[in-house]
């Protein structure tokens, strides 16, 4: 269930991008900047190259989770990376470093107060249904999405465009602020904003002809949520619930066609079918675990692929829970000294994980290499308890005032095997671990998002948005979903209302730099581990190469047979 | 044998007594009895001496030795936590059998009060508890108890409470077909005329001659409940952590059958062998008691 | 039957309807649930109503086909439509391969009593009935599947195809049904032994052999014929169990069934989907008992209703 686990634990859509505010500064600028990364994605010896021999033709059967709707209400992480090989955006986003490069449109440039962009659209895009698309389908995106009708509020990108908020009110028949004329579209911003082109890469451009008389309400319950046209190099043949989805080429495609023919998903409900399927030939393509990595590995017949762990796990508390320090930033300093991450990394992983110290990826931008960390030593974890006044008690566990320091954690059935193997170190520490509550993952949501628990392994799963919004998530209070911790620090939250406004690039960094200081200086979690994500194909197909999962889906008209 | 088995409780007095003598000779004469009594027998020596025989703790963790194969150490070899398979399957047997046991308790007291009620009082009594049996009845059980468990939670205590209700309204239905059977007879209609209380009669009179059917019920039933909780520990519903169960142990380690197959296998074989064993026993208490009933139980 | 859908459907909504945590919740971004958002996520799901209204409500959308998934917005009848062709196509497949294997496998042990064939017989029977599921299943995929290459590891038809092609479907149908229906078969088995052993001691039979015909006959044409008659009735009760094991069958073999629906609502609270499912497959183990009830007295003289 990992795999839809992650896909709810991010949640991912389009409206998420555009709900953050930000400085004014460009977005691609500050890439510049990005810190060298300790952790990457690189590819095994002899692994998957990239496939300039591949030919033209041929299928291609993959494992991927079942997606919630193909239309643009998709809530799943896994529409997501479906969305980058059957649709388009004006631009998009350039894996790993997630930079803003041209989709749909050919180029695009800001005004020099930055609050006009003009987009020059590529000339004989088609749909997948043949009609020519046009600067009128981006302008119904638009407006479709920024309906009266539509349930979802404006995001705070799109109600930065001129005229939106007019039109969802329904003081206006259109968006003033979307100009299109033949090939040209020129939006209107009310502010300059960093995130807009950002948000843009993830807004899926939409047919006008196909769904001007749908209701945005009702998108889902369309046809088109399960047979949807867009531009994109695949597009959706048939979708047979429970059992597989099929992409074929798209040859009309503007960047041309696709190497393969055909794509076919096959939905697994249980891990282990889809391994015996990729053993047995069934499938060409699937993502295994630590312990079946290097049997695949050894074997000629596959070629795999080590890539960056996406979804970091930690440990978290309700911080608001008056019976255990959990408030206390020493208490979740020691926790954090005694876990020896090396020793995970090692055994339960196979080595097949990188150590995780932080919120952000080390890959993103956003990063700050020098936030503090709380690595593995177990005598200063001790001591930090003891200081606290937890005393060593009766079988090893801390008192204090008659209180054991015994407390539940939530887990998943994801999780429950790696918080079993931790178990031991807190032990070592004198912390009581024994009171283990697997719950599902709609359970673990829900009681996370009222605080209803003690404590908890979280994961967090970067580059689905945009970096900074991974900061927000969890360190800017209040948060905008249900509070899990209960974390707050005025200086955290005075430096993000800054980053709001901040103009210039270096100072959007240097403000995230502070952010990482403070927040991670505060221990708000303990880090755990950030599996690598590790891929698998038969040799006759060849991959991309690339450094996180999603430009694997990203990268999908490159994939070949040789 | 059948004949004699059926006309035993015709008997004015309360025939109890009398079909005691010759049961022990019958049981110990079936050879199915005897060998899943035998299996069982050894399984519950086990769990209950689970800390003497187990060589090492269930729970300790050996990371190093994540899925090292069957050893002289470890003869079941280790999972992927590095714990001791054999230790685990012994526990094992206790969290199982514990399971098994304690949930169809629930079922037949549940099931016998509704049964002898209904069985008793006829009528709109019998009815209304009948129409909520079939109600039940006919919900696909493994897929309602799937639901109430993923939505109510899986602590022990709840999973047993929720195996053992689930599995009532077949308890039910068998102890009011036998109680309805037993009503016209003489020993009955004999304690109503001499105006005894209907919970006296239905304590002193009815309960002690369903036993048979009970047992046999019961003994069939705790195999189900087993393969049960094996069935939600597949979907990571089952007894939650650390405590181990076969179901979780062979759920848990079908990730790893192609690169460590005893992670599952000796759970999996400790759980066929106890659950074979229920059924043998039941099927031998059955033939002993009354043969006609096979189907119903 | 009416009554008994209606007890289903009121039993399932209130185990739903008492459930802790929000649905409303599980549906909203996390990252952008508002206050607003939030009701309004409440009211399009229609949980700000007392349950009795809720109840009615939903079993008028209910069978009016107009209930929606929380989670797809798909209509959930036209989900199940989607879906029940593969469960029923498994469950009679599952219930044939119980009843003859069952039946033969009952009637060789009945003709040799207490010999070693009756024991083989015996522990097979018993050893399909004891066996998770699951774990039957992925041993069966690894076998068949993934070492000797036999049968496909999983799935329903071939890749691409579309139709409900028989012999295509069949070498993917193969490891489902033996699974499913083994179950079956050790009940059948067992009772068509016993009954077997019981009619062969009756006076009918003495007097056939009496007659002088012959021992095959006798064990076919007279005995047989008296104790398969019950075994109809084994297949109504089984039926729950039937569509419990599918729901695990479903999942290990990756099929496109009901099961494997019902599993995944459960895992996003769909109650709507949840819903459905069960009131489904409740009416179909009523339809099941009533065809068997029906079968039992065309086959057996004796029954005449009415």
């Amino acid at each position: 269930m990992a795999k839809d686990e992650l896909s709810t634990t991010r949640k991912l859509s389009r409206r998420q991008f555009m709900q953050l505010s930000g400085g004014a500064a460009a977005y691609a600028a500050l890439l510049a900047c990005q810190p060298s990364s300790p952790v990457s994605g690189s590819p095994t010896p002899g692994g998957a190259t990239s496939a300039p021999t591949a030919k033209v033709g041929g299928q291609a059967i993959i494992s991927l989770g079942e997606p919630d709707t193909l239309g643009p209400t998709s809530r799943a992480l896994v529409g997501a990376y479906i969305f980058s090989f059957i649709a388009n955006g004006l631009v998009r986003l350039k894996y790993p470093d997630m930079t803003v490069v041209p989709d749909l449109a050919d180029s695009f440039s800001p005004s020099s107060d930055g609050k006009t962009y003009t987009f020059n659209l590529h000339k004989g895009v088609k749909w997948h249904n043949g009609q020519a698309f046009s600067a009128d389908d981006v302008k119904f995106t638009f407006e479709f999405m920024a309906h009266p009708n539509n349930p979802a509020p404006l995001s705070i990108d799109l109600a930065n465009i001129v005229g939106a908020k007019d039109f969802k009110e329904k003081k206006a028949t259109e968006i003033t602020g979307v100009k299109a004329s033949a090939d040209k579209i020129e939006i209107s911003l009310i502010a300059p904003s960093p995130n807009f082109l950002t948000s843009l890469a993830v807004t899926k451009i939409l047919p006008k002809a196909v769904l001007a008389n749908v209701s945005p309400a009702d998108i889902a319950k369309d046809p088109f949520a399960r047979k949807p046209i867009y531009t994109g190099p695949f597009k959706v043949d048939e979708w047979k619930s429970g059992e597989s989805v099929t992409y074929s080429a798209f040859t009309d495609h503007f960047r041309g066609r696709p190497n393969l023919d055909k794509i076919v998903q096959r939905i697994f409900p249980d891990p282990s079918t889809a391994l015996a399927e990729l053993r047995s030939g069934g499938i060409q393509q699937a993502f295994v675990t630590a312990d079946q990595f290097a049997d695949f590995q050894s074997n000629p017949q596959y070629q795999t692929q080590q890539l960056a762990g996406t979804t970091g796990w930690f440990l978290s508390w309700d911080m608001t829970n008056k019976t255990f320090p959990f408030g206390e930033k020493p208490f979740r300093q020691a926790v954090s000294m005694a876990i020896d991450r090396k020793t995970l990394v090692a055994t339960v992983f196979k080595g097949l994980a990188d150590e995780n110290y932080s919120l952000a990826s080390p890959l993103s931008w956003v990063y700050n290499a020098n936030a503090p960390k709380n690595p593995f030593d177990q005598a200063k974890a001790k001591q930090l308890l003891d200081d606290l006044g937890w005393k060593v008690g009766s079988g090893g566990i801390r008192e204090k005032g008659g209180v054991r320091l015994e407390y539940a954690t939530m887990v998943t059935t994801t999780t429950r095997d790696w918080f079993l193997a931790i178990q031991p170190m807190l032990q070592a520490v004198g912390i009581g671990t024994t009171k283990v509550d697997v719950v599902d993952f709609p359970t673990w949501i829900s009681r996370l998002n009222v605080g209803k628990y003690e404590s908890t392994v979280n994961g967090w799963g970067n580059f689905a948005i945009d970096p900074r919004s991974d900061l927000a998530a969890h360190f800017r209070s209040p948060r905008t979903s249900g509070d899990a911790t209960g974390y707050k620090n005025d200086q955290v939250d005075a430096l993000f209302a800054q980053a709001a406004t901040a103009v210039s690039q270096e100072e959007q960094k240097r403000i995230y730099d502070q952010i990482q200081m403070l927040a991670e200086g505060d221990a708000v979690y303990a880090y755990l581990i950030r599996p690598k994500v590790l891929e698998v194909n038969v040799k006759a197909l060849s991959l991309p190469q690339a450094k996180i999962q999603a430009e694997i889906y990203d990268g999908m008209p490159q994939w070949g047979l040789s | 044998m059948a004949e004699v088995a059926r006309r035993l409780p015709r008997a004015a007095a309360s025939p109890v007594a009398q079909r005691r003598r010759s049961l022990v000779v019958r049981l110990l004469s079936n050879q199915r009895v005897v060998v899943g009594s035998v299996v069982l027998l050894v399984t519950f020596a086990v769990a209950l001496l689970a800390d003497v025989l187990a060589p090492y703790e269930p729970n300790a963790q050996i990371l190093a030795e994540r899925l090292a194969g069957p050893s002289l150490a470890h003869p079941f070899g280790q999972d992927h936590l590095g714990r001791d398979v054999l230790s685990r399957a012994i526990y094992g047997a206790r969290v199982s059998l514990g399971v098994g046991f304690s949930s169809v308790a629930i079922t037949i007291v549940i099931g016998t009060i509704i049964g002898v009620a209904a069985g008793y009082f006829g009528r709109w009594t019998d009815s209304v508890l009948m129409r909520f049996v079939d109600v039940f009845i006919s919900i696909p059980v493994f897929m309602l108890l799937l639901t109430v468990v993923a939505i109510y939670g899986s602590n022990v205590g709840l999973l047993i409470a929720f195996i053992g209700i689930s599995a009532f309204p077949g308890a039910a239905r068998i102890v009011r077909a036998e109680v309805l059977s037993l009503m016209p007879r003489d020993f009955i209609l004999a304690a109503r005329v001499v105006g005894a209380s209907p919970l006296r009669i239905m304590a002193r009179h009815l309960v002690p001659n369903l036993m048979p059917v009970i047992i046999v019920s019961a003994t069939l039933r705790v195999g189900a409940a087993i393969l049960t909780e094996a069935g939600l520990s597949y979907f990571g519903l089952g007894v939650p952590p650390p405590a181990p169960t076969w179901g979780g142990m062979v759920a848990d380690g079908r990730t790893f059958l192609d690169v460590a197959w005893w992670v599952s296998t000796f759970p999996g074989l400790a759980l066929l062998v106890v659950v074979i064993a229920t059924n043998l026993v039941g099927d031998g208490l059955r033939d002993v008691f009354d043969p006609r009933r096979a189907h119903l139980t | 039957m009416i009554p008994l859908v209606i007890g289903v459907s009121a039993l399932s909504y209130a185990v739903i309807i008492f459930a802790p945590g929000d649905p409303a919740t599980l549906l909203v971004d996390r990252e952008q649930m508002t206050a607003e958002t939030y009701t309004a996520m409440r009211i399009e799901l229609g949980l700000d109503d007392p349950a009795p209204v809720r109840y009615v409500k939903t079993m008028r959308s209910l069978f009016t086909g107009e209930l929606r998934s929380f989670r797809t917005k798909q209509r959930v009848v036209d989900t199940i439509a989607e879906r029940a062709p593969a469960t029923l196509t498994l469950g009679v497949l599952a219930i044939i391969f119980g009843l003859v294997f069952g039946t033969l496998i009952g009637v060789a042990q009945a003709t040799r009593p207490y010999s070693r064939l009756d024991d083989l017989g015996t522990i097979l029977s018993l050893t399909g009935f004891s066996i998770p599921h699951f774990w039957f299943a992925l041993m069966l995929i690894m076998l068949f599947g993934v070492r000797l290459h036999w049968l496909p590891p999983s799935g329903i038809r071939p890749i691409g195809s579309s139709d409900w092609n028989p012999i295509a479907m069949a070498p993917y149908l193969v490891m489902p049904t033996i699974v499913l229906g083994t179950g079956l078969l050790a009940y059948v088995a067992r009772f068509v032994r016993s009954s077997m052993l019981e009619a062969l001691g009756q006076d009918y039979i003495r007097t056939a052999r009496a007659k002088g015909l012959r021992e095959r006959i006798v064990v076919l044409r007279h005995a047989l014929r008296n104790s398969l008659l019950p075994v109809i009735t084994i297949v109504g009760f089984i039926l729950p169990l039937l569509i419990g094991g599918a729901v695990i069958v479903e999942n290990v073999f990756a099929l496109p069934g009901m099961g494997r629906l019902a599993v995944d609502a459960v895992f996003a609270r769909d109650y709507p989907v949840i819903l459905t499912v069960t009131i489904f497959s409740a009416i179909a183990v009523i339809i099941g008992n009533l065809i068997s009830d029906i079968l039992y007295a065309v086959a057996d003289p004796r029954i005449r209703y009415g």
